[in-house]
């Protein structure tokens, strides 16, 4: 019967969602903290999902991993029911929480045996450990936020999951071990597996994933590749006048929006194409003209101020 | 046994083994102690049974007694240690273990290390129920069973069947007390919560059993109490084995995991 499902599944969607979530609704008593939230996550893609504190992303994560009931809604992840299969679910699904909780007492080889016990496939933990220069001979207790950090990594990536669910998986780790958690998501993609990474971590996103999800206020309210969501044309125009100006000038542009405004000096963000502003500032004397690509945080800043 | 009840039941054991290692030593010295005791005591036994007697009604109502004597080590054994502080200390072993058992986790957060794994939530509500019901049966034999031995030592007769009965009576009143406490750990999420609440029933449930015994106006409560189904004296004293007493401890401990488990299966874990 899975079989049968898994192979109907495959053949009504041309590309497999890996992860699948139809309106998914939860509410904590009269607060609606995940608010019909959809997507899809392909195959092999690393999907960011961001947002600031509160927006909601834990909670779809929670949903996602079975350890909260949504009020409303269906996730589906492998074509597999996160409810109703979760057991069965979780043999595919490395799970990395936002933040990383162990058992005091035990070093990270009891954690990572104890996985063993609980899941009894091969395994690449030794690997990951050497890699990210985690002792797991250590009790948790003595160990720093960074440190258990990596070990959460290597519980959530120590079966090569076909599914990894990721809660900030940098939090607390410097740059360069960034970077080696980087490198590892990468590959496990190469290998076939999907990974979706909450964060607001811009740079972050920017740098590692191939699709965001931009949640607000429990609402999904944009899903874009990077490439589009860069794309979104955003550039700051600064100009210092040789001369005086009248900044309604600006203002009357549709897509322009201004940032900082002195007697000489104008400061604007402008949508869309930059050839109307062009036109007006060339009848102006300039001293200096500088025109920028918006950065992803002006970008995302625009979705939450919608 | 499912591998996944298995892991969970050894991870609960490692995680516990001092703890239980500790209560089985203090039930298996208390016991000691106590024979050691009884050989002095029963040479004195008239004299002491005298005293006994003197003492007023309602203090053998409070021990839950019908009589006072210590012509037999069972009936040592009973009005020292099954009266009140073996019971006491079950309570106590079996808190501490139903009280981090899925309450403690979600508390600390590590209950999503268990959950994000292929195991089931009624499997791990298992593997923690039979971990300390294994517990339970460790500290049966130490403080109950080593009797055997340790009578033999002294040179003191035993009547064998109080002793299996008591047993038996104190399997099932342990595991409705756990039952109880894996109830309201599946229903909290601080286990402070838990040791309040079971303690709190628990504790009630003793007014309850000493109330009834001094006033008929509040006999009624006793058939709220374990206590009054455990009535470890009187097995212990008597050989007296109470087949309505072993079917409602069935009843709760079957009801009450069956609806604990139910509802850690429905529940959100947020942690």
């Amino acid at each position: 019967m899975a079989l049968f499902k898994f192979l109907m599944y495959n053949k009504v969607n041309d590309v497999m969602s890996v992860i699948e979530i139809k309106n998914l609704t939860k509410h904590f008593g009269s607060v609606n903290v995940v608010d019909d939230v959809s997507f899809a996550v392909e195959q092999g893609e690393i999907f960011g999902f961001l947002g600031p504190n509160g927006a909601g992303k834990t909670t779809t994560i929670r949903c996602m991993m079975d350890f909260i009931r949504p009020t409303a809604g269906q996730v589906m992840i492998l074509g597999k029911d996160s409810l109703n299969d979760t057991e069965e679910l979780k043999k595919e699904i490395g799970y990395l929480a936002g933040s990383v909780r162990a058992y005091d007492n035990w070093t990270g080889q009891q954690h990572i045996n104890f996985a063993l016990s609980l899941n009894g496939k091969k395994n690449i933990a030794s690997n990951l450990a050497t890699r990210l220069q985690f002792n797991p001979k250590v009790k948790t207790k003595n160990l720093s936020s960074g440190n258990r950090q990596k070990l959460g990594v290597i519980l959530a990536f120590m079966f090569e999951p076909k599914v990894a669910i990721l809660d900030e998986p940098t939090n607390a780790l410097d740059p360069l071990m960034q970077n080696i958690i980087y490198d590892i998501i990468r590959e496990q993609t190469y290998k076939g597996a999907t990974v979706f990474m909450s964060s607001h971590n811009l740079a972050e996103v920017e740098r590692v994933c191939s699709r965001v999800g931009i949640i607000r206020q429990g609402k999904m309210v944009a899903v874009e590749s990077m490439e589009s969501l860069k794309e979104k044309q955003m550039h700051r125009v600064k100009v210092v006048f040789a001369g005086k100006y009248d900044k309604g000038e600006f203002l009357t542009l549709g897509g322009s929006e201004v940032v900082m405004a002195s007697p000489e000096e104008l400061i604007l963000n402008v949508r869309g194409e930059i050839a109307s502003i062009l036109r007006v500032l060339s009848a102006h004397r300039m001293k200096n003209l500088e025109i920028g690509r918006a950065s992803l945080e002006d970008i995302f800043m625009e979705y939450y101020e919608r | 046994m499912k591998d996944d009840i298995k892991a969970i039941f050894w991870q609960t054991i490692k995680n516990r083994k001092k703890f239980i290692i500790v209560y089985a030593i203090i039930g298996v010295t208390l016991l000691w102690m106590y024979l050691a005791m009884f050989p002095a005591i029963a040479e004195k036994s008239d004299d002491f049974n005298k005293l006994l007697e003197s003492y007023p009604e309602s203090f053998t109502a409070i021990l839950g007694v019908e009589e006072i004597n210590f012509s037999t080590v069972e009936n040592f054994i009973a009005l020292e240690h099954m009266s009140i502080m073996w019971p006491i200390m079950v309570v106590l072993l079996l808190l501490g273990l139903a009280g981090p058992a899925i309450a403690g986790e979600i508390e600390k957060g590590t209950i999503e290390l268990i959950l994000s794994r292929p195991v089931s939530r009624v499997a791990v509500f298992a593997g923690r129920y039979l971990a300390a019901t294994v517990a339970l049966v460790v500290f049966i034999l130490f403080s109950i069973f080593m009797v055997f031995p340790l009578a033999a030592l002294h040179g003191i007769e035993i009547s064998a069947m109080n002793h299996f009965k008591v047993s038996f009576m104190g399997l099932f009143f342990g595991l409705s007390v756990l039952s109880l406490g894996m109830l309201f750990s599946v229903i909290f999420s601080e286990k402070s919560k838990v040791y309040f609440t079971t303690g709190g029933i628990v504790g009630l449930m003793y007014i309850f059993s000493v109330a009834s015994n001094l006033s008929e106006n509040v006999a009624a409560l006793k058939y709220f109490s374990f206590f009054y189904y455990f009535d470890g004296v009187q097995v212990m004293t008597k050989s007296q084995l109470n087949g309505l007493s072993v079917l409602v401890f069935l009843f709760f401990i079957l009801l009450s995991s069956a609806f604990a488990a139910y509802h850690f299966n429905k529940r959100d874990i947020a942690v």
